[in-house]
């Protein structure tokens, strides 16, 4: 009897635990609702329709936030979709039919090293193959689970190669990029110099060269290249390009490109933004006359907390050197906190920006 | 037994030695191509290859193997390092700035590590020489020579962008105080750990 009961009571505690109440957060130093809808999952709308009169611009230290319910997959698909912005937290979906071979969709209660064992192999090649920084994997993301080798073997990438061909769903289609782009790491010089000429080579930017030469741009008009770094962990130009509309931004994000850290775009991916297309002035700097001659470009991540990845500078050097060329005279290299009229840290204190002063200053 | 001990006390004190001596060659020097190079191909250097832990940790990356050796008398010494704190003269203070551009040392910190290294050699090679075993220095200075070393890799692994971005290589001296601090921390770690053996 009492084993029955104990038995009761731990499976009723499981099936309740996990369900998600409506919970409080007390807002501390440095968060912004932005912050807090990555970190729950929940998206800026929901919330703000759970904390009526919320001033987002406004948030005090000590302030409590209602972190409503995430919607349910269900739920979301019957829900009009916010325009531009990702799915903030993707739902937990079933490995099985939306995930091609060799890659994995990573589920509520997932660690590294659970779905090395799942898939007999090492935590470290997990990490290696997807390009990981850390342990730390986020759910719903789609991780190679099968060495690159193997895959090429088989005549492709275990991503991508075996993906139904039919049409797919927006979600399907974001989890196939997402695997796309975890599949293919920025491969080092040495590897993809073999039978190439060996003249220097634009690497990053040569993914986005039509975009970046798409533009009509007025030589001369650049007089700044600013780097900023987002301030986030994660993040990507529709991200912020969400986030900065709804801040009442409406050219949208506020700089020209953006290089994602591996998190919710490529290690060292370029994206570039409308106002580079079109030739805008910047949203990055807090003077007008400035953000009309100033070029921002913004690195996903706290470089308060983290060290820009390696790749994210080498594409950060090839973009402004390409960049310069299509500008005209050189554009003085700055960082936000050098350049802005209000005071700033952006883009922290781990950016290198003394070596990279040392790079670009006094070349033409 | 006396003359069995001396085998880590003869060794301890070479290791001190080596790191002594080391402290006067060459830490840092302008690469070769300085000032040449296309911010292209510093792209490509940072992009190519990706870290292990053996290359934060332990050994060297390919492009700093491959210029270990090079150029053994050109380069700022740890001890020229140190002077160049008081020096006013406009060849030091560019010095000065070339590394802060890499190791952002403003406040001195950086030149006051710079001597650790040697304060803890000697004290260790001291700890070793006793001919009552002291286990508690052994630990003690093990710890501090180990935290020394996993202090150095992680400045200089944290700093390996900015030190491509900057054109700059590590010279031999540095590693070679680095190696001999660990050695010794190795070293001392085994005398705490057996302070009674006969070696």
């Amino acid at each position: 009897m009492f084993r029955l009961l104990v038995f009761l009571g731990i499976t009723l505690f499981g099936a309740v635990a996990p369900a998600w109440s409506e919970l409080s957060h007390k807002v501390e130093k440095g968060e912004t609702l932005f912050a807090l809808s990555r970190k729950y999952g929940v998206s800026l709308k929901q919330i703000q329709e759970a904390n009526p009169g919320l001033n987002p611009q406004n948030l005090k230290v000590g302030q409590t936030v209602r972190i409503p319910e995430p919607a349910s997959p269900a739920k979301q698909a019957e829900s009009p979709k916010p325009p531009g912005p990702a799915p903030v937290r993707p739902a937990a979906a079933d490995n099985a039919g939306d995930v091609p071979k060799g890659a994995y969709r990573v589920q509520a209660g997932d660690t590294l090293s659970k779905i090395a064992t799942k898939f007999g192999v090492t935590a470290s090649q997990l990490r290696v193959w997807n390009d990981l920084p850390s342990d730390r994997i986020v759910l719903g993301r789609i991780l190679r689970v099968a060495p690159p080798d193997a895959a090429s073997a088989k005549g492709g990438n275990p991503a991508v190669a075996e993906a139904d061909p039919a049409p797919v769903s927006a979600k399907q289609a974001e989890g196939d990029k997402k695997a796309a782009r975890v599949a293919e790491p920025a491969k080092p010089v040495e590897a993809r110099a073999e039978g190439q000429p060996k003249a220097p080579e634009y690497f990053f930017v040569s993914k986005v060269k039509s975009k970046i030469d798409g533009a009509r741009v007025r030589k001369g008009r650049w007089k700044y290249i600013v780097v900023h770094h987002s301030g986030t962990r994660n993040g990507n130009l529709k991200i912020f390009d969400y986030y900065h509309r709804h801040r009442g931004m409406e050219n949208g994000v506020a700089y020209h490109f953006v290089i994602g850290n591996g998190m919710d775009s490529g290690d060292g991916e370029i994206e570039v933004t409308n106002r580079w297309k079109k030739q805008l002035q910047g949203g990055h700097l807090a003077s007008e006359e400035l953000n009309e001659v100033a070029l921002g470009i913004c690195l996903v991540g706290d470089f308060n907390k983290t060290r820009p990845t390696r790749k994210q500078i080498a594409a950060l050097v090839e973009l402004i050197d390409y960049i310069s060329r299509k500008t005209g005279p050189r554009p003085k290299f700055m960082v936000h906190r050098e350049i802005n009229p209000k005071p700033t840290d952006c883009p922290g204190k781990y950016f290198p920006a003394a070596a990279m002063h040392r790079l670009f200053d006094g070349r033409n | 037994m006396i003359m069995k001990k001396r085998v880590s006390v003869i060794l301890a004190w070479i290791l001190a030695g080596v790191g002594v001596l080391a402290f006067f060659l060459p830490w840092v020097r302008p690469a070769v191509q300085a000032r040449e190079t296309s911010p292209l191909e510093v792209a490509n250097q940072l992009a190519s290859g990706e870290d292990s832990f053996f290359d934060s940790w332990i050994g060297l990356r390919k492009d700093e193997w491959r210029v270990f050796w090079q150029r053994p008398t050109t380069g700022l010494s740890g001890y020229q390092i140190l002077l160049l704190g008081s020096d006013e003269g406009i060849q030091a203070k560019q010095a000065q700035e070339w590394l802060d551009a890499v190791f952002g040392d403003r406040g001195g910190l950086g030149r006051l590590a710079n001597v650790l290294p040697l304060v803890i050699l000697l004290l260790t090679a001291a700890f070793l020489s006793p001919r009552k075993p002291l286990p508690r220095l052994f630990g003690a200075g093990g710890v501090l020579l180990l935290a020394f070393y996993l202090w150095g890799r992680w400045r200089l692994d944290g700093t390996y962008t900015q030190r491509v971005l900057a054109e700059m290589e590590i010279g031999y001296g540095l590693w070679i105080t680095l190696y001999a601090t660990l050695a010794l921390a190795i070293l001392a770690g085994l005398r705490f750990l057996n302070p009674k053996g006969k070696w």
